[in-house]
C-alpha cells in the first residue's frame, strides 16, 4: 500500500505538471497581456513604454523560461498577480478570498444530494417497476435533458422574482453578513439547482449499482440464512452496492466545480466559479492558470481517493 | 421400495410458474415427492427441467417473476405453501438449509467466512452470546473439515478456493442442525476431486447430524453414490419415483432409460454409440399436448401425443408416468 | 432462479434463428413506448428547425422597436423580445444552429474516437500507448474550464476570424466539442476491437488471406459499432445542453447568429422585463434532449443490454 501510494503521487505530480504546461502554453498563445488595463486606461501611452514595462517584468522571455520562471515562484507560494479583474493583487489571495463560498456551496449541495439519492436509488432498486421506480427514472431524465442555468433562471423568476421568498443572487444581505438564516436563504436556490442535478444522475446510479446486488448469488445465500429482508438488503446489500457509489462520488465532486462556474454566474454568487468565468471573460490569465489548477489538482487527487477508498471498504482490492 | 416412515417433507401437486413478457412459464408443473427424516432423495433432469426452481420453491425462495401458484409443501406438518414469509424465515438456515451451486458466489465478498456463519448461528439463537457464536462457527469450520480454523475464520471468501467455499457453506447450512439439507448442484462447479471430496464430507455428516437430504443433480453418479430414492423430472414435471436400487436396476420411463444409457462406461467397446436422446427439451411456453417427452420417446404410441399421463403407482412401490405402464 | 433464467434463456435461443440479429434489436427497442414519443417528437424539431426558411414567419433578425416586448398574439406567435423580433421565428433558426452543432460535433468525436480507438487496439505496442495514455489524460482534465479556455483562446485568432466571420462562434464551437468528446467512442472502441481481434473470426479471416486493413474496417469496426451509436445518441443531447451552456456564459454561439443557447443568455438579461423570454427557448432545448434521451435509452436496451453508459 505504501509503495503504491508513492508511486500514485508520483504520477499525479506529472500529470500536473503537464497539465500546468498545457495551460500555460494554451494561455500564452491568447492575445492579452499584463498591461493591457495600463494601456486602456491611458491611451497616451507609448508602445515603447509597454516594450519597456514587458522587458522590466521579463514578459518578453521565451515561453519556456517564462514557464520555468512560473514553476520556480508557484514552488516559493507566489502564484502571480493579477492583472484584469483584480488588478495587481496577488493570485492566490484572489482566489482564498472565494474559497470559502465556493466550498460552502459545494459541501452543502453534495450532502444534500447524498441524503435524497440514497434513499430513492435504493427504494427504487428493491421496487424495481413500482411507481416510485418511474418517478426516480423520470426524474433523471428531466435532469439530464435540462441546460442547469436554464433551471436556475426558472427558479429565479419564480421564486425570487415572483413569489419574493429568496433573494435572486449574492451570498448575503448588505448589513447581515454573517446572519446565518440570511446565508441560508441566499444558498437556498443554487443548492437546489446543484441538487436537482446530481439526484437525478445519482440516485439513477445507486439504483443500478443495487439492481446489480440484489442479483447476486450471496443475497439468496442471506437469504437461506433465515435473514429478515430488511437485515439481508441493509447489511448484504447495501454495504456491497456502496463500493461502486463512493468511487462515483470521489469522481464527480471535481464535477462540481464545472456546476459552480454555471451556478455561481446564474446567481451571481461570489465564488471560485464566478472567479473563473469573470477571468476568463477579462483575459485574467494569471488567475484562470490558479484555478485550473486548483481544480486539475482536485480532480487527480479525488482520483486517488477514490482509489484508495475502494480498497478500505471492498476486501478483495488489495495494492501491493 | 418407498419408505414408509412418517415423511418429513410431503410436497403435492406443486406448481410454480414464471410470469414473463413472453408468457406463463411452468417451470414445475404439478409434482408429487417425499422425504423422509434421515433419508436423502435425489431429484435428477437435465438443465432447465425445474430442479433448482423445485427446492427453491420448498424454501419459498422463488422470486418475482416467478410464483408458487398452487399444491402443498408440508414440512414437520406444517404447509410452507401457506406460511407468511416471517414464519418461512424461523425455519430457514435452522429447520431447513440449503447450498448452491456457485460456491464461488453464494458468499458476500465484504465479511470474512466466520462472521457469516456466525451470523447464521445468531439470526436463529437469539440467546447466544458472541463468543459462544464465534466458538460455534469456528467448531463448524473444523467439523468441514477445513484446517486451521481459527485462522481461516477470519478469511474473507475471494481467500479461498471453490472447494473452500463449498465446505463454508456447509458449515454454514448445518451449524443448526437442520432436519433437511437441500443442495442444488453441490458439486457440479467444482473439479472432479474436489467433487469427491465434498460428497465424503457430505456423506459423513449426513450421519453426524441426523439431516434428510434433497440433493438436486444432473450427474446420475452422484445420485447413485448419495441417494436412498430417486425422482426423474423432465419439462416441470417428475416422471419417475423410485428407490434408488430398483431405478438403476430397471428403469421404467423411457426418458430414465435413455439418461442412463447415456452414461459412457469403461466397459462399453470402442466402437459402440454412446446413447444419447435425440431433440431437445421443449420450449416451456409451447409444450406439446400430450406427454411431454413423446417427441423424443424412441416408444411414443398415438395416446402419447394426445392425452397427457399422470405420475401412477407401479409394482414395487415405485410410480412412473408413462402409458406404456 | 438459475433454472428460470435458463428456461427463458432457452425460449430466446430459439427464437434466435428465425428472427435474426436486427429483428431482434428491433424487437426490442419497440418495447419502448416512450422511444416512438421521442423519435416523433425529435423529427418535429428537426423538421420545425430546417425548414425555417419556409416556416418562420418573419426573418430572425428582424427588428420593430414599436412592437418589443409583445405578448403572444395572431401577429407574433410566441411574442416579440427586447428588439420586437418574433420569437417563434428566433426558436426556429436558432434551432438549426443549436442541432446543427451538436450534431456535426457528435459526428466528428465519433468518428475520431473511432479511429484513436481501432487504431490503438489494432496496432497495440506504442501506438496504443501513446493513444490511450493521452485519452486516459483527456478523461482525467476539468472538462468545462478548458472548453471555456479553448473557446477564448481560438476565437481571438486574427486568420479565423477573416475566415468564418458571423460564423467564427459557431466553428469554435464544433472544433472545441469535438477536441474533448472523442475520447469516450474511442475507449468503446478500444476495448471492444481489442476484444474481437482476439476471436475466431479474425482468425478465420486472417487465415482467408484478408489483409490487416480489410479486417480493421469490415469486420472489427462495424462488429464495435453498438455502443458507439448508443453513446454517440446520448453525446448528442448532452451537446445540445453544452451548446446552451457555452453559449450562455457568451463562449459558444454568439449573436447575430441565432441558438437557443444564447436567446436565453439574452433572456437573462431582459428577465426581470419579460421572464417569458427565457421560458420558450429552454422548453425547445429541454423537449428535444428529452427526446433524445429516450430514444438513446431505447437504443441501449436494444442493442447492447448489459451496456452501462
Amino acid at each position: 500500500m505504501r509503495n503504491y501510494l508513492i508511486r500514485r503521487l508520483g504520477e499525479m505530480a506529472v500529470l500536473l505538471l503537464l497539465i500546468s504546461a498545457l495551460v500555460f502554453v494554451i494561455l500564452s498563445f491568447v492575445p492579452g497581456g499584463p498591461f493591457d488595463l495600463l494601456i486602456f486606461s491611458n491611451p497616451r501611452i507609448t508602445a515603447a513604454e509597454i516594450k519597456r514595462l514587458n522587458e522590466a517584468f521579463g514578459f518578453d522571455k521565451p515561453l519556456y523560461i517564462r514557464y520555468f520562471q512560473w514553476l520556480v515562484d508557484v514552488a516559493g507560494g507566489h502564484w502571480g498577480t493579477s492583472w484584469g479583474i483584480a488588478y495587481g493583487r496577488p493570485v492566490t489571495e484572489v482566489i482564498l478570498a472565494r474559497l470559502n463560498n465556493t466550498l460552502i456551496l459545494m459541501g452543502a449541495a453534495t450532502l444534500v444530494s447524498v441524503i435524497i439519492a440514497l434513499p430513492i436509488g435504493i427504494y427504487s432498486a428493491i421496487r424495481q417497476y413500482s411507481w416510485a421506480d418511474y418517478f426516480v427514472t423520470s426524474l433523471s431524465f428531466f435532469g439530464m435533458s435540462m441546460p442547469t442555468f436554464w433551471f436556475g433562471i426558472m427558479l429565479i423568476v419564480i421564486f425570487a422574482v415572483g413569489l419574493g421568498w429568496f433573494p435572486t443572487g449574492g451570498v448575503s444581505t448588505y448589513g447581515l453578513e454573517g446572519d446565518i438564516l440570511d446565508r441560508i436563504r441566499h444558498l437556498a436556490l443554487p443548492v437546489t439547482v446543484l441538487s436537482l442535478f446530481n439526484v437525478a444522475t445519482w440516485s439513477r446510479f445507486v439504483r443500478s449499482s443495487m439492481l446489480e446486488v440484489l442479483r447476486q448469488d450471496y443475497m439468496r445465500t442471506a437469504r437461506a440464512k433465515g435473514l429478515r429482508e430488511n437485515v439481508v438488503i441493509i447489511k448484504h446489500g447495501l454495504r456491497n452496492s456502496l463500493i461502486p457509489v463512493m468511487t462515483m462520488l470521489a469522481l464527480e465532486i471535481p464535477g462540481l466545480f464545472s456546476g459552480a462556474i454555471i451556478t455561481e454566474t446564474v446567481f451571481s454568487y461570489p465564488g471560485m466559479g464566478r472567479l473563473f468565468w469573470d477571468g476568463v471573460m477579462a483575459a485574467d490569465w494569471p488567475v484562470v492558470q490558479g484555478l485550473v489548477m486548483i481544480t486539475a489538482f482536485l480532480v487527480i487527487a479525488c482520483n486517488l481517493v477514490a482509489d484508495v477508498a475502494y480498497a478500505v471498504v471492498d476486501p478483495r482490492i488489495r495494492y501491493d | 421400495m418407498v419408505s414408509r416412515k412418517q415423511a418429513l417433507l410431503e410436497v403435492k401437486g406443486l406448481k410454480t410458474h414464471f410470469f414473463t413478457e413472453d408468457g406463463i412459464v411452468p417451470a414445475v408443473d404439478g409434482v408429487d415427492f417425499s422425504v423422509a427424516a434421515g433419508e436423502t432423495l435425489g431429484i435428477v433432469g437435465e438443465s432447465g427441467c425445474g430442479k433448482s426452481v423445485t427446492a427453491l420453491s420448498v424454501m419459498r425462495l422463488i422470486a418475482s417473476p416467478g410464483r408458487v401458484v398452487a399444491g402443498s409443501i408440508l414440512f414437520e406438518g406444517r404447509d410452507l405453501a401457506q406460511s407468511s414469509q416471517e414464519e418461512m424465515c424461523d425455519l430457514r438456515g435452522n429447520r431447513m438449509a440449503m447450498i448452491f451451486q456457485e460456491p464461488m458466489t453464494s458468499l458476500n465478498p465484504v465479511y470474512t467466512v466466520g462472521e457469516q456463519i456466525r451470523e447464521a448461528v445468531q439470526t436463529h439463537d437469539r440467546q447466544i452470546s458472541d463468543g459462544a457464536a464465534r466458538v460455534r462457527a469456528v467448531e463448524m469450520l473444523r467439523m468441514v473439515g477445513i484446517p486451521l480454523p481459527e485462522e481461516r475464520y477470519r478469511a474473507f471468501p475471494h481467500e479461498m478456493s471453490g472447494g473452500m467455499r463449498q465446505r463454508v457453506m456447509i458449515a454454514m447450512a448445518l451449524s443448526l442442525a437442520p432436519a433437511l439439507l437441500i443442495a442444488d448442484e453441490p458439486t457440479t462447479a467444482l473439479d472432479v476431486t474436489i467433487q469427491a471430496q465434498i460428497l465424503e464430507l457430505m456423506k459423513d455428516l449426513r450421519e453426524r447430524v441426523q439431516t434428510a437430504v434433497m440433493l438436486i443433480t444432473h450427474d446420475l453418479g452422484v445420485v447413485a453414490d448419495m441417494a436412498d430414492k430417486v425422482a426423474v423430472m423432465y419439462a416441470g414435471e417428475i416422471v419417475e419415483n423410485a428407490d434408488v436400487y430398483s431405478l438403476f436396476r430397471e428403469p421404467l420411463h423411457p426418458y430414465t432409460q435413455g439418461l442412463l444409457a447415456s452414461i459412457p462406461t469403461l466397459a462399453s467397446t470402442r466402437n459402440q454409440r454412446l446413447n444419447v436422446i435425440h431433440g431437445t427439451v421443449p420450449n416451456l411456453l409451447r409444450l406439446p399436448p400430450g406427454c411431454r417427452f413423446a417427441p423424443r420417446c424412441p416408444k411414443a404410441m398415438d395416446i402419447c401425443r394426445q392425452v397427457r399421463p399422470t405420475l401412477r403407482d407401479v409394482d414395487g412401490g415405485r410410480q412412473v408416468s408413462c402409458w406404456l405402464y | 432462479m438459475t433454472a428460470d433464467s435458463r428456461a427463458v434463456g432457452a425460449t430466446e435461443e430459439l427464437d434466435l434463428p428465425e428472427m435474426g440479429q436486427w429483428a431482434l434489436v428491433w424487437r426490442r427497442f419497440s418495447r419502448h413506448r416512450l422511444a416512438y414519443l421521442g423519435l416523433i417528437v425529435l423529427v418535429f424539431f428537426v423538421v420545425l428547425s430546417f425548414g425555417a426558411p419556409w416556416l418562420a414567419p418573419y426573418p430572425y433578425d428582424k427588428i420593430n422597436m414599436n412592437d418589443n416586448y409583445s405578448l403572444p398574439s395572431a401577429k407574433y406567435f410566441l411574442g416579440t423580445d427586447e428588439l420586437g423580433r418574433d420569437i417563434f421565428s428566433r426558436l426556429l433558426y436558432a434551432g438549426r444552429i443549436s442541432i446543427s452543432v451538436a450534431l456535426v460535433s457528435t459526428l466528428l468525436s465519433s468518428l475520431v474516437g473511432i479511429i484513436v480507438g481501432a487504431a490503438a487496439a489494432y496496432w497495440r505496442g506504442v501506438t496504443d500507448m501513446i493513444l490511450m495514455r493521452l485519452t486516459d489524460v483527456m478523461l482525467s482534465m476539468p472538462t468545462l474550464p478548458l472548453l471555456l479556455v479553448f473557446s477564448k483562446m481560438l476565437r481571438e485568432y486574427p486568420t479565423l476570424k477573416d475566415t468564418f466571420g458571423d460564423y467564427l462562434s459557431v466553428f469554435v464551437l464544433v472544433t472545441i466539442l469535438t477536441l474533448f468528446g472523442w475520447m469516450y467512442p474511442a475507449r468503446l472502441v478500444y476495448s471492444s476491437v481489442l476484444s474481437l481481434r482476439e476471436t475466431e473470426f479474425t482468425e478465420a479471416a486472417r487465415a482467408l488471406g484478408s489483409s490487416g486493413w480489410r479486417i480493421l474496417f469490415s469486420h472489427l469496426i462495424p462488429n464495435s459499432m453498438a455502443p458507439v451509436i448508443v453513446i454517440s445518441t446520448l453525446g448528442f443531447g448532452q451537446r445540445v445542453v453544452l451548446e446552451a451552456t457555452l453559449s450562455f456564459l457568451g463562449l459558444g454561439v454568439n449573436p447575430p447568429v441565432p441558438s437557443w443557447g444564447n436567446m436565453l443568455s439574452q433572456a437573462y438579461a431582459y428577465m426581470l422585463r419579460n421572464p417569458w423570454l427565457a421560458v420558450y427557448p429552454g422548453l425547445f432545448i429541454f423537449f428535444t434532449v428529452l427526446a433524445i434521451n429516450f430514444l438513446g435509452d431505447a437504443l441501449r436496451d436494444a442493442l447492447d443490454p448489459r451496456l452501462k453508459v
